[in-house]
């Protein structure tokens, strides 16, 4: 794992030298920015639960956008041959991409603790329920961003990647409402354990639970891992 | 970290290798001594990328076993790749990075000690002819830069074995002698395999050619025999790796010609 700070760092200089990034980060910025802002100015209520449940949405759309070029784009020019004749191994450049993609979300999410600091300014909000929404929302984050690391590792084209990605994590969601509430049974059961909505509901509430943490980590570090069978497959194959 | 064992650096053994119904390399075998350079010579589609690309431990084999610094590029991939500086046919290079940056991120990933990591680039850069350009964005580059941009990646790491896929394509005159020149300079303590289309240069710069076509391989020899035999290297060459394709089309040009007569 020696060559994973070199790695990350390469992934963030790739995600800062594009323009993306910037037109990513204003977007993201300015959007919850003004749902924080019309959320408290309507109801007059020192929370920042819309704020995390536009989050929600918000992710969905961008993290595709995030993670489409980390493999797909090494593919489309070629660079993975470089990279993987270099003594690296495929575990380590999955992983500096996974927590490249992570850090970047973090530099989303950072400058909107202002939100926050803003309401402990003029208000009395409940920490408890600030801390567990922003830990939901960053454990839901990175969940999507390994969806789209395993999106991105499968095709050579960005553009599939995306699709291919928010496909998956709509389906995701849409899941659980075509499943009729209050419907009990095994299936309805499976798939609202399985889809993300639920999990990340819990958090909105301020409540930590166990379960929604690890339906979190281990869908991440499931994603993670087949991206690295996937890589490794790929290359075996000769198809990179 | 070189590698000290018996003399032969890089040891095929009937290597095959298959993409599906295609056999792009046909049972072939060699062996390169330590010090040796090899120039690797066939037409475009001969094997001589995928070969390549297997002793890079880029690509698995088929069948056959590849052994290089004494170790299968396959089960013991990162020992390999330790000990390979590898210049890949199209020269893949992060566009947005530039130059010095680009290098210096490569030179970490190939292990090169943080203290002298800063005067080892500088080196390979001032060597290969890229120093002037180290502040520029690679994207923004000639093809001539490109190239020797990435013969810089290759050597930045000093592995003791060099595997050059086509170095000199896309260089200019000036620039391609200045490549055989280092070439010759690294023979000295580099085992060299280059591949590459201009013959004449093979000719001054590999003491020993290997000829592939067809997935085969059809010649394997020093070039001062074929030297002493042919005319030129250009001629074996074309002799042995002719295809009824090549044949037929030259065909048609005389014909051509006749009919013009």
């Amino acid at each position: 794992m020696r060559n994973v700070a070199a790695l990350t760092k390469r992934e963030l200089l790739a995600y800062f030298l594009s323009p993306m990034a910037y037109v990513v980060l204003t977007v993201f910025l300015a959007l919850s920015g003004y749902v924080f802002f019309s959320a408290v100015s309507n109801t007059q209520e020192a929370t920042l639960v819309p704020l995390f449940e536009f989050l929600f949405l918000l992710l969905l759309l961008i993290s595709p956008m995030l993670t489409m070029r980390l493999f797909a784009d090494e593919f489309q020019s070629g660079t993975i041959e470089p990279l993987l004749t270099a003594p690296v191994t495929a575990a380590e450049v999955v992983l500096s991409k996974y927590l490249a993609s992570l850090f970047f979300l973090l530099a989303m999410l950072v400058p909107t603790f202002v939100h926050a600091a803003v309401l402990f300014a003029f208000g009395t909000p409940d920490g408890g329920l600030v801390v567990a929404g922003y830990l939901g929302v960053f454990l839901l984050g990175g969940f999507f961003l390994a969806v789209g690391l395993v999106a991105s590792a499968c095709v050579r084209s960005q553009v599939s990647a995306a699709v291919i990605s928010i496909v998956v994590l709509l389906s995701l969601l849409v899941l659980p409402v075509v499943v009729p509430k209050g419907a009990t049974g095994a299936v309805s059961d499976a798939v609202r354990t399985l889809c993300f909505t639920g999990h990340f509901e819990e958090f909105t509430r301020g409540i930590v639970d166990t379960r929604d943490v690890a339906y979190f980590l281990l869908g991440t570090a499931f994603c993670v891992f087949l991206t690295c069978v996937l890589v490794a497959v790929r290359r075996w194959k000769g198809a990179v | 970290m070189h590698w000290q064992g018996t003399r032969d650096v890089i040891q095929v053994d009937h290597l095959t290798k298959r993409f599906g119904d295609i056999v792009a390399v046909d049972d072939v075998s060699f062996a390169i001594d330590q010090g040796e350079v090899v120039g690797f010579l066939g037409p475009n589609g001969a094997g001589k990328t995928t070969v390549m690309r297997m002793l890079a431990s880029f690509l698995p084999a088929t069948s056959g076993t590849v052994r290089v610094a004494g170790c299968d590029p396959f089960w013991e991939s990162l020992a390999v790749r330790e000990q390979v500086g590898y210049l890949p046919e199209r020269v893949p290079l992060y566009g947005e990075m530039r130059v010095a940056e680009y290098l210096f991120h490569r030179a970490r990933l190939k292990q090169v000690a943080a203290c002298v990591r800063k005067r080892r680039v500088a080196e390979v850069m001032e060597r290969c002819g890229v120093a002037s350009v180290s502040r520029r964005v690679i994207s923004q580059l000639s093809r001539g830069y490109r190239q020797r941009v990435g013969l810089a990646d290759a050597l930045v790491g000093n592995p003791p074995i060099l595997i050059l896929d086509e170095p000199t394509s896309g260089l200019d005159p000036n620039q391609v002698r200045q490549v055989r020149e280092m070439v010759r300079e690294l023979g000295r303590d580099h085992t060299v395999l280059l591949s590459t289309h201009i013959l004449s240069e093979v000719e001054r710069m590999c003491p020993r050619v290997i000829i592939i076509s067809q997935g085969r391989i059809v010649a394997d020899e020093s070039t001062a025999d074929v030297m002493s035999r042919e005319p030129s290297l250009e001629e074996l060459f074309v002799r042995l790796t002719r295809t009824s394709d090549d044949a037929s089309a030259a065909q048609a040009v005389d014909a051509d010609g006749e009919g013009a007569r």
